[in-house]
């Protein structure tokens, strides 16, 4: 091993987990380097305070607690996971709705009403035959009242 | 659901026979295990969170979600790692919390503390154990929360790669990956405080 693939082991060197045959050759390169000499000590030397941090003391009192709590929580009863059954196709229901709704687009945009250009309509030298076109014929409301004239 | 739970060497027996109690309705068994773990999971909170008053409410809520989830738990790994699983994922969310209103960073620890925390980093220190138990607790709380977890995991309480990798919920290749850079972490802090005292 390398200089580097040893450093990337390092600080494991104190592992039970690490092969021997790793240990021994960092072992091997800790005699001749320095520089992992002296970060494995500065590493070493936290590692050996580690101890020193406070553990928590037995106590009666804790575990009533918890127990008083648990007998608070009356309902509360260790949980049986049962696997939950997912319906059959439950995807289908919200596809339909999204299909449903994407026809309706389509058919609102193919059966769109033909827009009338108001500008070329009033701008026009020729009237425009739409259903704003003024006729400027005078209207036979006899007709259109369907009232037969007298032949004289 | 009872016989789905399996026995493994590393689950006593004596758990596995509780853990059944309990499931067949006796409440009560449960005081046993709780005394039996008390200790374990209040030290690991206590290590984590740095705060007694915090360590022990985290640590009956633990117990509290424990029992709910007593009928999920399945023997695959020893009862222990299960419920370090349980303190460990609950930590985390405590510790996210905290962070909202409390961080304090690695340069502003520096300008604090740096004489005191260069004997960390000595074979023989100059300061009392109850100092260094201090700062070692500041050191692991500048440190992010997953290297804070692992290294509490490992370095105090012993558990071994393949048990970090049941309670962290990952390969035993990441637990490898993750311990090392929590420890690198540490060194090179220890390299930056020493170039800084250089400079």
């Amino acid at each position: 091993m390398d200089h580097q693939s040893i450093k990337e082991k390092l600080l494991s060197y104190k592992d039970p987990e690490l092969s021997t045959a790793e240990r021994e050759q960092i072992t091997l390169h800790l005699t001749s380097c320095e520089d992992c000499r002296s970060a494995f000590a500065r590493w070493e030397a936290v590692r050996s305070k580690f101890k020193a941090l406070p553990s928590a003391r037995s106590s009666e009192a804790f575990v009533n607690q918890v127990m008083a709590r648990l007998d608070a929580l009356e309902k509360v009863e260790p949980t049986i996971v049962v696997s939950e059954q997912r319906p059959f196709l439950r995807w289908l229901l919200p596809l339909t709705g999204y299909a449903f709704a994407f026809f309706l687009m389509i058919l609102a945009i193919t059966h769109q009403e033909q827009q009338v250009n108001t500008d070329a309509v009033l701008l026009a030298d020729v009237p425009q035959a739409s259903q704003w076109t003024f006729s400027m014929e005078t209207p036979d409301t006899s007709r259109l009242l369907g009232i037969q004239k007298e032949e004289i | 659901m009872i016989d789905k739970l399996h026995f493994t060497e590393e689950n006593s027996i004596e758990d596995f026979e509780i853990i059944l109690d309990i499931l067949a309705g006796d409440r009560d068994a449960y005081k046993e295990i709780v005394q039996k773990y008390e200790v374990r999971v209040r030290s690991y909170c206590l290590n984590v969170l740095q705060n007694s008053a915090q360590a022990d409410d985290a640590a009956q809520e633990i117990f509290i979600k424990a029992y709910q989830a007593l009928g999920q738990f399945r023997g695959a790994a020893s009862f222990s790692t299960w419920l370090y699983r349980i303190a460990a994922n609950h930590c985390t969310d405590v510790i996210r919390k905290i962070a909202r209103w409390k961080t304090e960073s690695w340069e502003a620890l520096l300008e604090k503390e740096g004489e005191q925390l260069e004997s960390l980093f000595s074979v023989a220190p100059k300061i009392e154990r109850s100092e260094q138990s201090q700062l070692i607790a500041k050191l692991l709380s500048v440190l992010p929360e997953k290297y804070r977890t692992i290294l509490v995991l490992r370095e105090i309480h012993g558990l071994s790669y393949q048990e970090l990798s049941e309670t962290l919920e990952c390969s035993v290749d990441a637990v490898k990956a993750r311990l090392k850079r929590a420890r690198q972490e540490i060194e090179m802090k220890s390299r930056h405080l020493l170039e800084r005292k250089r400079v």
